[in-house]
């Protein structure tokens, strides 16, 4: 009986819809966070404050990224509050992000906000350089708006609560052969005047139109209607 | 609209398009922009090294709203704005306010390699170092 009830048991769990083996965090990848934290750890080593960031992700949809995730001056999974080293306090940036199914009529959502022991550093002052957690759910600019925000707040304690500023120096070695920019990045007047250089065409274009037509020799009064 | 009215509409639509053509193409460019606004500190061929009284947030912010960049990274110590022919790093003060670099893109990317390689660039041999950033869930709606 016993063994019955238990091969019933693995077949109905064989049955059941196969969940995800691990959840991955579907914002940063593990080298965004070990690059992340390295670049935090130097700037706790200035100021004395740990900064991470703390992000929860319902997945209501395939459960596939459902899941806390965390990076902090202390290392990968580690939230800056359990960080060691911070004699000045901790900064974390705490977002939630909620993928809703696609059978539901909801929408994605995300929001964040900041704990922070630095006084005077707001979440508003994180989005005063043009990022909001709407970002998060941009599938190609996720990894950069968290990247962004949390980078930021080393500087941003220094600018709103004096502490000493991390400062980038410039290198002064030759980077490795072979290193090089990619991507073109564009045209900057079209990218800056795109919409007021097409209207402008199309003013000439209309112009150039209206000039035909209004060149063009009217219709002859045809004689016999008149009569 | 009577034939006189049309060709005085056409000829006022086409003085002002190309009014307008001339005016965005000849605007100048966010190097131009830079070396009237910001106070030169130090100069080595077509790089600048400029100060700004702001910090390094608004700044940037101001730079950006004058010159929409193709991309922007925010690091810890500076925020580095990239344009078609230049680079643009913005970094902190220790005494207030920010310095502005500005260089070409070759030389800028080879200054700033250890902060944009990954991001705008890559590190030779091939592969891109550091963090690319990218990835996400491909599941948003």
């Amino acid at each position: 009986m016993v063994l019955a009830v238990g091969v019933v048991a693995a077949v109905l769990a064989l049955l059941q819809p196969a969940g995800p083996a691990w959840a991955a965090n579907p914002v940063l990848d593990p080298e965004d966070d070990a690059d992340l934290v390295a670049t935090l750890a130097e700037a706790t080593q200035v100021q004395g404050v740990c900064y991470g960031y703390l992000l929860t992700v319902d997945d209501g949809d395939t459960g596939e990224w459902g899941g806390t995730y965390a990076a902090s001056s202390g290392g990968e999974g580690v939230r800056a509050p359990d960080a060691d080293g911070c004699p000045q306090g901790t900064v974390e940036l705490v977002a939630q992000v909620t993928y809703t199914s696609e059978l539901s009529d909801a929408e994605d959502s995300a929001s964040w906000g900041l704990v922070s022991d630095v006084p005077g550093l707001t979440i508003a002052d994180v989005e005063a350089a043009d990022v909001s957690a709407d970002g998060l759910l941009d599938d190609d600019g996720s990894a950069a708006t968290l990247l962004d925000a949390v980078q930021s707040l080393p500087r941003l304690a220094a600018e709103e609560a004096g502490l000493e500023p991390v400062v980038a120096e410039p290198s002064t070695d030759a980077p490795p052969e072979g290193a090089r920019a990619t991507d073109s990045p564009g045209n900057d007047r079209l990218r800056e005047n795109l919409v007021l250089l097409g209207l402008s065409v199309a003013a000439v274009l209309s112009g150039l139109v209206a000039l035909v037509a209004s060149s063009r020799p009217s219709r002859p009064t045809d004689p016999w209607r008149s009569r | 609209m009577s034939g006189r009215g049309l060709k005085l509409l056409a000829l006022v639509l086409v003085v002002a398009g190309i009014a307008g053509i001339v005016a965005l193409t000849t605007r100048g460019s966010v190097r131009s922009h830079l070396l009237r606004t910001y106070e030169v500190v130090e100069r080595d061929g077509d790089s600048y090294v400029l100060r700004s009284p702001d910090t390094v947030t608004r700044t940037a912010a101001d730079i950006a709203d004058a010159w929409k960049p193709a991309e922007r990274l925010v690091d810890p110590g500076g925020t580095f704005l990239r344009y078609s022919d230049d680079i643009v790093a913005v970094t902190p003060r220790a005494a207030g306010g920010s310095t502005v670099h500005l260089d070409d893109e070759d030389r800028g990317y080879d200054r700033w390699f250890p902060y944009v390689v990954g991001f705008w660039g890559v590190g030779g041999g091939g592969g891109p170092v550091g963090g690319t950033r990218g990835g996400g869930p491909g599941a948003g709606k």
